[in-house]
């Protein structure tokens, strides 16, 4: 059928299937900014505006848009640019997936509203779900751009008012003032932990300061820094830093902008589904309906015959002697068991692959699936891991089953690991304690639900070679993993990745690739795969389900003398991070009680006949905690102890050897400050235990401590390589991934504060497995700690390397120059270089720095125009270079350097000087983060209805390299903890179907499920970090869920040992 | 994923009937959900072009086309002034905004379905519904009517002197609701409820006894206490603790073969059936009000004790009843007897709501 429709302004008459979705029509027409999250109406990625109002496109038929007007996010740039910019001060794009969608429904509230209230925001934006942020940087961004926007208006009013003929002029000066405070305040804020309340956005900042627009825009970065200093008493890292090296941080542990941020805030089509060719073949795969069960017979003929059916592969088109693998993104030889292949003929558990389809259509290849015929000889399945170990039914049963690492496997035993590690004499101790209390913990699965569901294309290169774009957190070992699972040398496998939406863990296994590589590599046609929700919701990698059993013992006096720790793992049909998941349960929470005499930690992992498990954000660590924090937490009601307090006599300090955390000192820690820090910030003494409400409700307090790992020791491996180019800007490149975290930005801190440089100066590229360095990838919390240093490392040698070839230039010994960043000069003549010094770094800095104060205006994009202001800037910037270069040049007369920029032309001609380097950096230690968290809660306790009003955060990350993005992980992380001991649950049908298999059934925490969340930093330095950082991407999830069980104890007087605790229960007796 | 054959943009209500008579043709309202249905649809049929997207107010009623969003619905301002809020509140945890924007008034009440705020609302309101060729019915009747291929026209909620409460009790706040309870305030000063997600659909609490009766009606705000405080209280309180927990598990048990028949609930809901009805009863039973903080009415200071007792008595004996009689469920949202401690409840604030605005 027809239809007759305007996008973005712009009139279309198209041919239409009926039932196209407007979705998939808007994306046909270039405006990929339209996301799918979903299949069931509930994520909001998709919104558009159907003549004016907010719309979700994934549940509109094309059909009906006829004669309407539809309006995509691509076609309000400018509106976007100028919101987004206020969302980009926050970090808050993380990711940047559900962004397009999050945009349209804010634009339109701000159209809709002229002011509305922070609770008429939460509630628009319900619809909208986000799990990278949690939700209170995208408040805080709209909160600002609001109170922009009205000042902007009030200015614009008077202005009317007043003479015309200025007013354009004045308003710009006031507005560009206003966003420099406003800027300079957010950066104050977010350095300064103490601030995370909103009325840090009401501080006023000095109106003197900034008296001069151009003289602010020049220096704003500088004046930023300047407020930041004033208002930061938490400085710690900084000041120390600052007192050892004598050198101040510039662009480390600043609050910059996420380099892809406005690219991610305006809808740009940057993510694997926006990039695959038009022509890519459609792949999806037949999954088996039943949880243990082998293809007797599987036929195809039908399925074929579907016009547009390419092929369809079945077990029948593996080799028989395919060796099996892992789809566990590890180092190699990797230490969970080598179980899987392609396509197997025993299937393992409800929705493991049957057959391959690849086709030209959507629907074509839905057809195709619904005609193969597969009889199943159905087994009987595992289905609880208490009966799994040493059940005579054998998930495993083959005999080319592998394990390459002693882990203790034992594939005839559906064991996939077993541990024991012990310090001290556990059962004396024990025996000797006042009070052991025994007590037993169980975490669900939970899903990691990145907005982006799995998903890759692939395409054969002018080599011949299998291109794999996907959206990975391992580019290398899902070329291992993709080259094992094809048969393949991995010399005919590339792996890159573009923009990630999110992945907290769940791509660091490899779950879609394999498919399209194999369509690909057969047919040598391009395909793709995208993975429904719901297979992301069945057939994914979830979060270990684990069974802890606590014994902790202690004295009345409130020290505690021992635990003792035995974790049951579930690691479903396949055994992904099996081995390696479980052991965080203990050596991440038992280290925390540092006085402890002695301790034992047993674990078991075993195989059922469920969706296979995965990494996920925390990574055993969570539940882990979960259980032994809860321990504590009852320990401390029955000694009538407040838990602070019991904590304080009890944990790790700096300098303590940690035996269970495999024997490594605590090199840094401020445990001790952050439990200070939360007591007080909470109100801690005052709320707790609990207060009732007038209206009957519970207020009541909990809380819990955690700490994580910053790589895996001894293994993980970072890289970074540096180059240097014309003009003097450099190029980064890297293996790890930026999956929304930001850690391309961090690096390019990292190196920009090594080099002197503006962040802006330097490019980040990654990740490609052809292009890269090798890093082990994106996880386990090591991409700021170990690719951080090798970044800081790579950075110093390439300084080296630019002053062995400054000082040829200048005909002197590299040992008698140095680097300022802008020029190498010679050190002897240190009067004239200190002045040339000053004036030519100043000459070299301010061209970027003219553009870097014409992004800094970007940020606040105000009424000028941006071409206007643009000009301005460079005039301004240009101004000062001229007159800086006059007086180079006559400083160089009398002193002898060289510019950078003559350096980087010297190299491309007649060098044999490489300013370009790579360097890698592996860690033997893995110096633990720190938090400490307090959930304050609403209890109803006749609905048994818990809403967390306040959550209170004190991380210690060491040197926070971006105090905004770490804030926003900090923030995010909380929120997927208080969705996993609230909401977030995964159980199954008695035939092993998931229940929760859709966003409307798996409930993630929408922005009204919670109230506010108040992060502070409290910094040890960490030596083995660059610039003292350790991690923080895993450590947020951890401390919300024994927080808030233990205030629901408060609350109700029950204790609940199992996540997620529904309202019913709560309410239950 | 649904597929459609062919789309028709009715020009006529009676085209849209005549297209409908067909089995494999269906109407599509706001087509939302509907596109999650794996069917194959001959001809989709849109309402869209019959001008049946505008709320009129009229002296005597709102008259409510069928497609009409539930966010026009949530906003307009005649709605909300006239139920005292429940509109909006009723509507605004479904999803969110954007989807609200989609989901059509028609679309959302044919379905009847068991979770909807929408039946639950409008069973409330005592509104009607237009069938093309069914006429004028109540929600009520319409409820329990089966799935025939008529077209929904209008809802028409008459104007009354009454006053309306909705709550709604959701495990998070833009999820399917664990339990919906609407309330009316009549013009005699009794009270009317209405269940829904119990997970079956709504349902009008039957007040066989007069519990309900005159709750708010000056003299009778005393005189009703001092009835219950005298004998019905009592009489409900000792069922309340007679009750055993076999009675109760057939009950529910009954109540689950219900929700098994229930097709549509299923699909949208994926309602469990099945869990073990015998020991949540249990649980129910020992899920006497303990924390009843909550149910205190604020009408304390002006008051003699004793009436104060009296009320909170009149309280528990709604919440009592209501809980008695009417058939809750259990599925992935909460059990059958969580839902029979969500329904008492419910009754008893929405009572206490009345009686504390009345003072």
């Amino acid at each position: 059928m027809k239809i007759q429709f305007t996008l973005n302004g712009k009139k279309y008459g198209q041919e239409i299937r009926p039932d196209l979705l407007l979705i998939d029509l808007v994306r046909s027409l270039g405006c990929y900014s339209a996301k799918r999250g979903c299949e069931t109406s509930n994520c909001g990625l998709c919104t558009v505006w159907l003549d004016g109002q907010p719309a979700l496109s994934c549940s509109v038929l094309a059909a009906r848009v006829d004669g309407r007007e539809v309006t995509t996010l691509e076609g309000l740039q400018e509106e976007a640019a100028e919101f987004g910019a206020f969302i980009a001060d926050q970090g808050a794009e993380q990711c940047g997936f559900c962004n397009p969608g999050f945009m349209m429904n804010a634009l339109a509230l701000f159209r809709d509203n002229e002011d509305p209230s922070e609770q008429e925001i939460q509630e628009y934006l319900a619809g909208n779900l986000c799990r990278c942020s949690g939700y209170e940087g995208q408040l805080r961004g709209m909160m600002n751009f609001l109170e922009w926007r009205k000042a902007r208006r009030k200015v614009a009013s008077e202005d009317d008012a007043a003479d015309g003929s200025l007013s354009g002029e004045a308003s710009d000066r006031t507005v560009a003032e206003m966003q420099y405070s406003d800027m300079a305040k957010t950066s104050a804020a977010l350095t300064d932990g103490s601030i995370s309340d909103r009325s840090v956005l009401n501080r006023t900042v000095d109106d003197e300061t900034i008296s001069d627009r151009a003289a602010a825009g020049l220096e704003s970065g500088a004046f930023i820094t300047e407020q930041v200093r004033r208002f930061s008493s938490d400085a710690v890292s900084q000041t120390h830093h600052e007192k050892e090296t004598a050198q101040p941080l510039r662009t480390v542990n600043k609050a910059v902008r996420k380099k892809d941020a406005m690219q991610l805030l305006t809808g740009q089509p940057v993510y694997t589904g926006d990039l695959a060719p038009e022509d890519c073949l459609i792949v999806k795969v037949l999954r088996s309906p039943h949880a243990n069960a082998l293809i007797e017979r599987i036929d195809t003929a039908n399925a074929m015959k579907v016009p547009g059916v390419e092929v369809i592969y079945t077990w029948e088109d593996i080799p028989a002697d395919a060796k099996r693998f892992t789809c566990a993104g590890q180092t190699y030889p990797e230490a969970s068991p080598h179980d899987r292949l392609l396509l197997d003929r025993h299937v393992r558990y409800v929705g493991d692959p049957v057959a391959i389809v690849a086709g030209e259509t959507e629907k074509a290849v839905d057809r195709a699936l619904a005609l193969i015929k597969v009889t199943y000889q159905v087994l009987t399945p595992v289905l609880d891991y208490h009966t799994a170990l040493d059940n005579p039914v054998l998930v495993h049963p083959e005999d080319n089953w592998e394990s390459l690492c002693p882990v203790g496997a034992d594939n005839q035993r559906n064991l996939c690991a077993h541990d024991e590690s012990r310090g001290g004499d556990i059962d004396k101790v024990l025996s000797e304690c006042d009070i052991v209390l025994d007590r037993t913990y169980h975490t669900k699965a939970a899903q990691q639900t990145m907005m982006e569901t799995f998903r890759a294309f692939c395409t054969i290169d002018a080599y011949g070679r299998l291109h794999v774009t996907s959206s990975t957190q391992i580019v290398f070992h899902c070329r291992r993993i993709v080259a094992a699972a094809l048969g393949i040398p991995q010399s005919k496998v590339r792996v890159t990745k573009p923009r990630i939406g999110g992945g907290f863990g769940a791509k660091q296994t490899v779950v879609a690739e394999i498919f399209p590589a194999f369509v690909t590599w057969k047919t040598k046609k391009p395909s793709k795969m995208i993975y429904t929700r719901e297979e992301c919701m069945t057939a994914s990698t979830p979060r270990h389900e684990m069974e802890m059993h606590v014994r902790l013992g202690a004295m009345r006096d409130g020290r505690i003398r021992g635990i003792d720790l035995y974790t049951i793992s579930n690691t479903g049909a396949y055994g992904d991070h099996g081995p390696t998941t479980v052991g965080l349960s203990g050596h991440k929470s038992i280290p925390l009680y540092g006085k402890a005499e002695a301790f034992r930690f047993v674990s078991d992992v075993v195989y059922t006949n469920i969706m296979a498990a995965g990494a996920y954000r925390g990574y055993g660590a969570t539940q882990g905690l979960f259980a032994v924090e809860s321990a504590v937490n009852e320990l401390a009601a029955e000694l009538h102890m407040d838990p602070f307090a019991l904590r304080e006599m009890n944990i790790v300090r700096e300098g303590d050897v940690m035996p269970a955390y495999y024997g490594e000192p605590n090199t840094s820690c401020a445990l001790d400050k952050c439990l200070a820090r939360v007591k007080k910030m909470s109100g801690w003494a005052e709320k707790f235990p609990v207060r009732r409400l007038p209206n009957g409700k519970i207020r009541a307090m909990g809380m819990g401590m955690a700490m994580q790992g910053s790589c895996i020791s001894g293994m993980d491996v970072g890289s970074a390589t540096l180059k240097v180019n014309e003009e003097g800007y450099y190029t980064l490149t890297i293996g790890a991934a930026d999956m929304g975290t930001g850690c391309d930005t961090i690096l390019a801190q990292i190196a920009a504060q090594v080099l002197e440089c503006p962040v802006d100066a330097v490019t980040v590229f990654g990740a490609d497995t052809d292009a890269s360095p090798y890093d082990s990838g994106s996880y386990a919390s090591s991409t700021t700690f170990v690719t951080g240093k090798a970044v800081e490392k790579c950075a110093q040698d390439l300084r080296e390397r630019i002053c062995k070839l400054g000082a040829k230039l200048l005909g002197c010994e590299k040992e008698q120059v140095e680097f300022d960043g802008g020029k190498v000069y010679v050190l002897e003549e240190e009067g004239a270089a200190d002045a040339a010094g000053t004036n030519n770094a100043r000459a070299a800095m301010s061209v970027n720095d003219a553009g870097a104060a014409y992004d800094a205006d970007v940020a606040v994009v105000c009424d000028v125009s941006e071409q206007e202001k643009r000009e301005e800037c460079l005039e301004d910037g240009a101004a000062e270079v001229a007159e800086v270069q006059d007086e180079r040049r006559a400083v160089e007369k009398q002193s002898r350097s060289v510019s950078l920029q003559d350096i980087v032309i010297a190299s491309m001609c007649g060098n044999d000087i490489a300013l370009e380097t790579t360097y890698t950096h592996s860690s033997m230690v893995s110096p633990p983060p720190y938090m400490v968290g307090a959930a304050e809660i609403e209890v109803d306790p006749q609905t048994g209805h818990v809403k967390v009003v306040d959550f209170y955060a004190a991380v210690d990350c060491g040197t926070p390299i971006n105090p905004n993005l770490a804030r926003v992980q900090a923030e995010g992380g909380i929120v997927q903890g208080i969705g996993m001991a609230l909401s977030e649950n995964i159980s199954y049908s008695a035939d092993g179907h998931v229940h929760e298999n859709s966003l409307m059934q798996y409930k993630i925490p929408a922005r009204t499920d919670f109230g506010h969340i108040h992060v502070a930093f409290e910094n040890s330095y960490e030596d083995g970090g660059p610039f003292g950082a350790k991690s923080i991407g895993e450590i947020v999830i951890n401390t919300p869920l024994p927080s808030i069980a233990d205030a629901i104890y408060q609350a109700t007087g029950k204790r609940f040992y199992e996540l997620p605790i529904l309202p019913g229960q709560v309410a239950g007796e | 994923m649904i597929s459609i054959k062919e789309y028709r943009k009715a020009e006529s209500l009676e085209e849209a009937w005549e297209l409908n008579q067909k089995k494999a043709n269906r109407i599509i309202g706001g087509m939302m959900w509907l596109k999650m249905s794996c069917g194959r649809v001959q001809t989709a049929i849109d309402l869209s072009g019959l001008g049946l997207d505008t709320i009129e107010e009229r002296d005597d009623a709102f008259v409510i086309g069928s497609m009409v969003t539930l966010r026009q619905l949530e906003t307009h301002p005649g709605l909300d002034a006239y139920t005292d809020g429940a509109v909006k509140e009723a509507l605004r945890h479904i999803v969110g905004v954007q989807f609200r924007n989609g989901a059509t008034v028609g679309g959302s009440l044919f379905g009847r379905y068991g979770f909807s705020d929408v039946l639950t609302l409008f069973m409330t309101l005592d509104a009607e519904v237009e069938l093309y060729k069914g006429g004028v019915i109540p929600v009520s009747v319409f409820a329990e009517m089966s799935y025939e291929r008529d077209v929904l026209v209008r809802v028409i909620v008459k104007k009354k002197p009454e006053k309306y409460y909705y709550q709604s009790v959701r495990n998070t706040d833009t999820d399917f609701p664990a339990l919906t309870c609407g309330a009316a305030l009549e013009a005699d000063g009794s009270l009317r409820l209405c269940f829904g997600a119990r997970p079956q659909k709504a349902m009008m609490l039957a007040d066989r006894d007069g519990v309900l009766d005159g709750l708010c009606t000056g003299e009778n705000i005393v005189g009703h206490a001092e009835n219950g405080a005298g004998d019905e209280s009592e009489s409900h309180a000792g069922v309340e603790l007679e009750s055993d927990a076999g009675t109760e598990s057939e009950s529910h048990a009954g109540v689950e073969k219900e929700s098994n028949a229930g097709t549509e609930s299923e699909n949208y809901t994926g309602v469990e059936p099945g869990r073990d009805a015998g020991s949540e009863s249990e649980n129910h039973t020992g899920a006497e009000l303990k924390n009843n903080a909550g149910a205190k009415p604020e009408c304390g200071t002006g008051t003699e004790a004793g009436s104060e007792d009296a009320a909170m008595k009149r309280l528990e004996a709604i919440g009592a009843y209501a809980a008695e009689n009417i058939p809750t469920g259990s599925n992935m949202r909460g059990s059958a007897a969580y839902r029979s401690k969500l329904v008492k409840t419910l009754a008893s604030r929405a009572a206490e709501h009345f009686l504390t605005e009345a003072l």
